[in-house]
């Protein structure tokens, strides 16, 4: 009987992290009316976050232009269909990989740090001594890092975007020998306006993810440097999951939608 | 008699099925420096906790200046908060904060006293552990002993009518702590509010607290005047005190 027990636990833990991340969502939405923060924080956030993750962002969003060109490759080289380059890399740069990989990338390198801080100062008693001092420590470490990682993903996207098109215009030119103009015309021609809405819409809720997911590992810190280990573990594994799960919602509606 | 600072009425904490505290009664006052001792695991630390508002008792009340706390109602909460300073054990220093700003950030927070008089403050409070040099170090960059200190100038600097200190010379040199243990005495007596220190440091704990509450097994074994500890009844406290001093007094001639 030792699986019933085994799968028991298993629904019982689950169960425990998906109301703790709602919990965590509804206090953080709780603690954003009025919006009052300390804006100092939020803009120490926003440089920690958001201006320290361009070059990575960058470098990964033109890689990813790059492949999704390559990709197409052997099909442009076959049928000479060039206009297809420019509008299968727009259309998975803008709406697909561009978001979903730079919140992955995001996840690891802000969400995981969150994790790791919050759960050491929950250690360290330093959100008990926020407590002490009757400051709200959801107002004041997890709202700035909130809004700081929302705003900062939706704006790293965009440049990611840039970038993931620029690499993918490379290497059209240089690897499939397509001229500039081409490509840019093929571009606008593919009118990938809603493709740019929908990586934005994704690239926000991403943002939620990772910022609600990285709180509620952190907080629910025990057990001293181990535990930390742990929630930064946990913290990596559900924002994955929890990216591609909403990934794959958003695109769906989106389709339900018509787009 | 004036109005107690702090009414702990019939206060019990149960954790993990375990009684931690058991039926704690009392009223502490201005002026008192209440020495919280016992053995180790006794519930000392979770009554701090209690009297912090950061531990929710099961069953009883607790009146912080004059207010029953009611622990759901988050203003309530909030303003008793601003009324009690508490020195944690391991220190609980922000440590993306320098020393002189872990002094000032609950000042700067309640937002009552302006920049130049809060850094006065923190710079007296510093001063007052001998730490006036190491503001502008970070918690990382000091010895524990220094640590200490700090969260002890912390909650100095905030002038709180309750002050809580757990175990306030842990780690310290055999100077520091006779000068922390007197600069308790005299912060009570300063601003008419109440300390409560909990230690094992019984000999330099003795000549500065007015009132001793001795915990076994989470409940009040002994509640009664420093000076007159002597004519205590609990075979436990006095067991206690004899062994703590005797330990004291050995460790003393040896070195």
């Amino acid at each position: 009987m030792q699986w019933v027990s085994s799968i028991g636990k298993g629904t019982l833990d689950i169960t425990e992290l998906i109301g703790g991340l709602f919990l965590t969502l509804a206090r953080v939405l709780r603690s954003l009316v009025p919006p009052r923060f300390d804006t100092y924080e939020l803009r120490r956030q926003l440089y920690i976050i958001g201006v320290r993750s361009i070059p990575i962002v960058i470098l990964t969003a033109f890689v990813v232009g790059i492949i999704m060109v390559v990709q197409t490759a052997t099909y442009v080289h076959k049928t000479g269909a060039t206009g297809f380059a420019a509008a299968v890399g727009g259309v998975a740069v803008l709406s697909e990989i561009g978001p979903a990989l730079i919140g992955i990338m995001f996840s690891g390198r802000v969400g995981a740090n969150a994790t790791a801080e919050f759960g050491t100062m929950v250690v360290s008693e330093q959100v008990d001594a926020l407590k002490a001092l009757a400051i709200d420590p959801m107002r004041f470490l997890v709202v700035p890092r909130f809004v700081a990682i929302v705003v900062s993903l939706v704006l790293l996207t965009v440049i990611g975007d840039v970038f993931g098109i620029l690499g993918g215009m490379a290497t059209s030119h240089f690897v499939l020998h397509i001229d500039w103009q081409s490509f840019v015309n093929a571009l606008l021609e593919s009118e990938l306006l809603d493709e740019l809405l929908v990586g934005l819409i994704k690239a926000a809720t991403f943002g939620v993810v990772i910022s609600v997911v990285s709180t509620t590992y952190g907080f629910g810190v025990k057990g001293g440097a181990r535990g930390v280990g742990r929630a930064v573990n946990g913290c990596v594994v559900t924002t994955a999951l929890g990216i591609f799960m909403l990934d794959y919602v958003i695109t769906y509606l989106w389709f339900l939608w018509g787009g | 008699m004036s109005l107690p600072l702090v009414s702990l009425q019939n206060i019990a904490v149960r954790y993990r099925k375990k009684q931690v505290l058991r039926e704690l009664s009392g009223d502490f006052y201005a002026g008192e420096v209440v020495g919280v001792i016992g053995r180790g695991g006794v519930g000392k630390t979770q009554l701090l906790r209690v009297l912090t508002t950061l531990l929710r008792p099961n069953t009883g009340t607790l009146v912080l200046m004059g207010k029953t706390v009611v622990w759901w109602q988050r203003r309530t909460l909030v303003e008793v908060r601003k009324s009690v300073g508490l020195q944690f054990q391991n220190f609980a220093l922000f440590d993306f904060l320098d020393v002189h700003h872990n002094v000032t950030f609950p000042l700067e927070h309640q937002g009552i006293l302006g920049a130049e008089e809060i850094s006065s403050r923190a710079r007296e409070a510093l001063d007052r552990v001998g730490l006036a040099s190491a503001a502008t170090l970070f918690p990382g960059e000091l010895s524990g002993g220094m640590r200490r200190r700090v969260a002890i100038a912390r909650v100095m600097a905030a002038r709180p009518p309750i002050a809580v200190f757990d175990d306030p010379v842990a780690g310290l040199d055999p100077i520091n702590s006779a000068k922390i243990m007197r600069l308790l005495g005299d912060f009570a007596q300063e601003g008419k509010r109440v300390v409560f220190v909990a230690t094992h440091d019984l000999e330099r704990l003795f000549p500065v607290a007015t009132r001793l509450l001795f915990l076994h097994n989470g409940a009040v074994d002994y509640d009664g005047p420093t000076s007159q500890r002597h004519l205590a009844t609990s075979p436990r406290f006095l067991d206690f005190v004899e062994a703590a001093t005797e330990t004291a007094a050995d460790f003393s001639s040896t070195v």
